[in-house]
């Protein structure tokens, strides 16, 4: 209860240390002062009074005895004598003044006659000594009986002016004191309050320091009372911090060092998915540094968002974005932190393009190969049919020189017919299996894909195409050759539109190749697909309608240019071809 | 909360202390302004005042005659109001100039009074049946001395000048003697009342004195203290006892009126009781003869002073 009201005091007195020590030292003082004045006016009071009242008693006593005999011999010049040389010897005496038994006055020392009030008062009242109020103070009147009363009475008023002047100069004298002792006491206090204040004030300096960030900072101290072992274990303790922080430090270098030595990126985030901090790989691969992604959501990095937060990132293989809107693909890994909170988790992305690469070019190969041990089977097989389908078609069209029933000559148109198309598929599986050499010369792309839109308006059945065609180059390559990959290219993106449809030509050029862009807005091409589309043979088409050669031969052609020719595409928005060919 | 009631408390507590420490209770207002000039007419016109000698000190005086005093102001109708003086010849003085309506007076005083302006005696008081007394020469009861001559050259104290037992009869008794009274001491003093004298004596402040038989014997009754530390060496014949006299000028039905309640005090209860107080049998009819041998002595005592001069 006592220390909450001195605290609630403390605060209410608010500042430094010094001020509260001079202002519960000054109230101490004025307390011990208000005290003594209180107790000094008291015991004063009683003290002087008593002796008054003492006083009083004996002179009207002795008075009282020594004026007997006077007064009954009726020696009145005596009585007045003994009665003003007793008020002028004694002090504090205001007046005296003697009564026979019957209650007249015999004497008196009141100047200009005796005031008559005063007897009617006395009579009123019995004991000794009584007070009365003058008016111009109290007087203490002291009765005393002359000869049991018998001869008459004495009455003493004496004063207690003088009395209180006592007192009151004794209390002026003790405020005075308490004053200029609390002044004292203040410079004192303010004097002893900075002595002891000032090793407090270093350690207040010391810790402000150790929160700036000076570590070790030292405390100098020359005291020997508990200050000194405050700034002692002060020092100590900014000492074993320093050492603390510096280890830290060294040993944060150096798992920093060992995490930034991967090259995978290695990402930590907190529950909410949020980047809280990653290494020097993760800057490499993504191209963000630190500070950009700090606090972002890991969504940044994904090529397709994870939409749902509360769904744990699967481990595996995955789409991600860089900085610059690039993707590549990755292998993520997701590990929850160890530890008590379960405040995130840390993701490992690792990037496989390399790797993908390299699997696309083992594809390639294999597909070279079945492409070359496919011409060879169908070269060998379009020979040995070649030569009896020429033998069917010479002599089908000997017959048909002759006149047959109509039924017969009927047949006859069919078989041609037919072995017109055998022919066909031969000659393209003849072109297919020979890729024959392309003849060389300086083709202009642009110009070449404006004939192509010429030939092929007819056919578009509303689609637009737009083009966006930069100055090129002239390149050297096999202009028909070049025509049938455009055209097939085209062709296939025609046929996969089925309302509304948009394809948009782009040619640029860019790090020595001339790279050709074919968008469309058709079907598109699922997922499992895609990898196919180049193999001989492999069509989406109803059979009989397309013979799974054409994209498999653009394929040899831009091969054989030296160029590449890669597809992207998604189920329902469209696909987009790029063609690269060397300048 | 409670501490801070407590507090305030404390603080009250406190103020009350001091402010009943600056002003005290019961105080009387008085105004001592109004003062009334003294009023120096002293006369009682419906007094009866009546002077007592200072036979015995007079506030044994008082107390001895208070009763006696109330009785007479009961019998007579007015207030009767006892009037002292320090020595006799005042009190003579007062009977001279009619201040007083009648007195107690030594036997020496009457006859001075008598011979100078005619006083008159009223009555006189009976004691143990006679209307007489002695004067006792007394010395400290573990003095040595034996007889009056053995005091020659000692310390003396005297009543009154105008003492007839106190200074008169030990003058007379040292005449007799052959000696001069006014040498045979070698120191004299006067008391002005014989309670004093034996007093005097008891404390041993004098050799010797010479007191009222009356006195001497009433306090040896009453209130032994001094008188049992003195030793009487010498009793005097007897005298005429001190009278109650009047002035000459008096009017003469007070004076019937008086002597005739003093006369009669005894015969009432109340009377009676008072004068049993102060060892009176009554009192009588007085006779100037009675004094006849006071008035020898006078002269053998101013015949022995002369004598030598």
């Amino acid at each position: 209860m006592l220390k909450q009201k001195i605290h609630r005091i403390n605060n209410f007195i608010g500042g430094g240390l010094v001020k509260k020590f001079v202002i519960w030292i000054v109230f101490i003082i004025m307390l011990l002062g208000i005290l003594t004045t209180i107790f000094v006016q008291v015991s004063l009071t009683k003290t002087l009074s008593e002796e008054l009242r003492e006083r009083g008693q004996v002179i009207s006593r002795n008075l009282a005895a020594s004026i007997l005999e006077s007064i009954l011999i009726e020696d009145t010049v005596y009585v007045h004598r003994l009665v003003e040389n007793t008020k002028k010897t004694e002090k504090d005496v205001n007046y005296i003044y003697i009564t026979d038994a019957g209650g007249k006055v015999l004497a008196h020392t009141f100047e200009g006659g005796f005031p008559g009030e005063l007897l009617t008062v006395q009579i009123n009242l019995e004991n000794s000594p009584h007070l009365l109020d003058t008016g111009d103070g109290i007087i203490i009147d002291f009765t005393a009986p002359i000869l049991d009363g018998r001869a008459g009475f004495v009455h003493i008023g004496m004063d207690e002016t003088s009395m209180h002047k006592k007192i009151d100069q004794t209390s002026r004298a003790i405020i005075t004191l308490t004053l200029f002792v609390g002044a004292l006491g203040v410079l004192m206090a303010y004097i002893a309050g900075n002595y002891l204040t000032r090793p407090i004030r270093s350690l207040v300096k010391g810790t402000e320091e150790i929160g700036r960030g000076n570590l070790g900072y030292q405390i100098k101290t020359d005291s020997t009372d508990e200050i000194n072992i405050l700034s002692k274990a002060f020092n100590e303790m900014s000492y074993n911090l320093n050492n603390s922080i510096n280890e830290l430090r060294e040993s944060e270098e150096r798992y920093k060092k060992l995490v930034d030595s991967i090259s995978d990126a290695i990402i930590l985030v907190d529950s909410q998915k949020k980047i809280l901090s990653w290494n020097s790989g993760a800057e490499k691969i993504f191209g963000y540094c630190l500070e950009e992604v700090a606090g972002s959501k890991i969504n940044i990095l994904f090529y397709t968002a994870i939409e749902d937060d509360n769904l744990e990132i699967q481990g595996g293989e995955n789409v991600f974005k860089r900085k610059d809107g690039s993707n590549f693909p990755g292998l993520i890994s997701n590990k929850p932190l160890q530890d008590r909170r379960n405040a995130g988790n840390v993701l490992v992305i690792k990037d496989i393009t390399k790797q993908k690469d390299l699997e696309n070019l083992e594809a390639r190969l294999i597909q070279s190969e079945k492409l070359f041990m496919l011409g060879k089977l169908a070269a060998g097989v379009a020979h040995e049919i070649n030569n009896p389908l020429t033998a069917i078609s010479l002599h089908t069209q000997v017959m048909l020189k002759k006149t047959w029933d109509e039924k017969t000559d009927r047949r006859l148109q069919i078989i041609n017919k037919e072995t017109d198309r055998a022919a066909r598929i031969v000659k393209r599986l003849l072109e297919f299996a020979h890729q024959s050499e392309p003849k060389i010369s300086s083709v202009d792309i642009n110009r070449e894909i404006d004939n192509l839109l010429n030939v092929l308006e007819p056919q578009l059945n509303g689609t637009k195409i737009t083009t966006d065609l930069t100055h090129l180059p002239f390149i050297m390559a096999d202009r028909e050759q070049i025509q049938q990959v455009i055209m097939n290219i085209l062709t296939n993106s025609i046929q996969s539109i089925t309302k509304d449809g948009k394809i948009s030509i782009k040619t640029v050029v860019k790090h020595g190749y001339i790279e050709i862009d074919v968008k469309d807005n058709g079907c598109g091409i699922s997922q499992d697909n895609i990898g196919r589309i180049f193999d001989p043979f492999f069509t989406t088409k109803m059979p009989g309608e397309g013979t799974g050669l054409g994209l498999s031969i653009c394929y040899g052609i831009i091969k054989k240019h030296n160029g590449s020719i890669d597809v992207k595409s998604e189920v329902g928005i469209g696909t987009t071809f790029t063609i690269k060919l060397p300048i | 909360m409670i501490s801070e009631k407590k507090m305030i408390l404390l603080v009250i507590l406190s103020f009350a202390i001091i402010s009943g420490c600056l002003e005290p209770e019961g105080v009387v207002k008085v105004n001592l302004s109004n003062r009334t000039a003294d009023n120096l007419d002293n006369s009682d016109a419906q007094i009866l005042r009546i002077a007592v000698s200072a036979i015995i000190s007079p506030d044994e005086t008082l107390v001895y005659y208070q009763d006696m005093f109330d009785y007479l102001s009961l019998k007579m109708g007015v207030p009767v109001k006892l009037v002292q003086r320090k020595t006799y010849q005042e009190v003579n003085d007062l009977v001279r100039k009619n201040s007083v309506d009648a007195a107690f007076v030594c036997s020496l005083a009457y006859i001075e009074g008598k011979d100078q302006f005619g006083m008159e005696l009223l009555a006189v008081p009976i004691v143990r049946g006679e209307p007489r007394y002695y004067s006792y020469i007394i010395v400290p009861g573990d003095s040595s001395i034996k007889s009056l001559e053995e005091l020659k050259g000692k310390t003396f104290a005297y009543t009154d000048p105008l003492s007839n037992s106190g200074k008169l009869s030990p003058e007379y008794m040292i005449a007799k003697i052959g000696e001069n009274p006014e040498t045979f001491f070698k120191l004299t003093f006067f008391t002005y009342s014989h309670d004093k004298s034996i007093q005097a004596v008891a404390e041993k402040m004098v050799d010797g004195a010479a007191v009222d038989s009356l006195v001497w014997d009433f306090k040896n009754a009453t209130d032994p203290r001094f008188t049992s530390r003195t030793r009487i060496i010498s009793k005097s014949p007897p005298y005429g006892i001190p009278p109650l006299v009047v002035s000459k000028d008096i009017d003469p039905d007070l004076k019937e009126k008086l002597r005739k309640i003093l006369i009669q005090m005894h015969e009432d209860k109340k009377g009676k009781e008072i004068l049993d107080r102060i060892m009176i049998d009554r009192f009588s009819e007085a006779n100037d003869s009675l004094y006849n041998s006071v008035r020898d002595m006078k002269k053998v005592v101013s015949d022995a002073k002369t004598k030598d001069t």
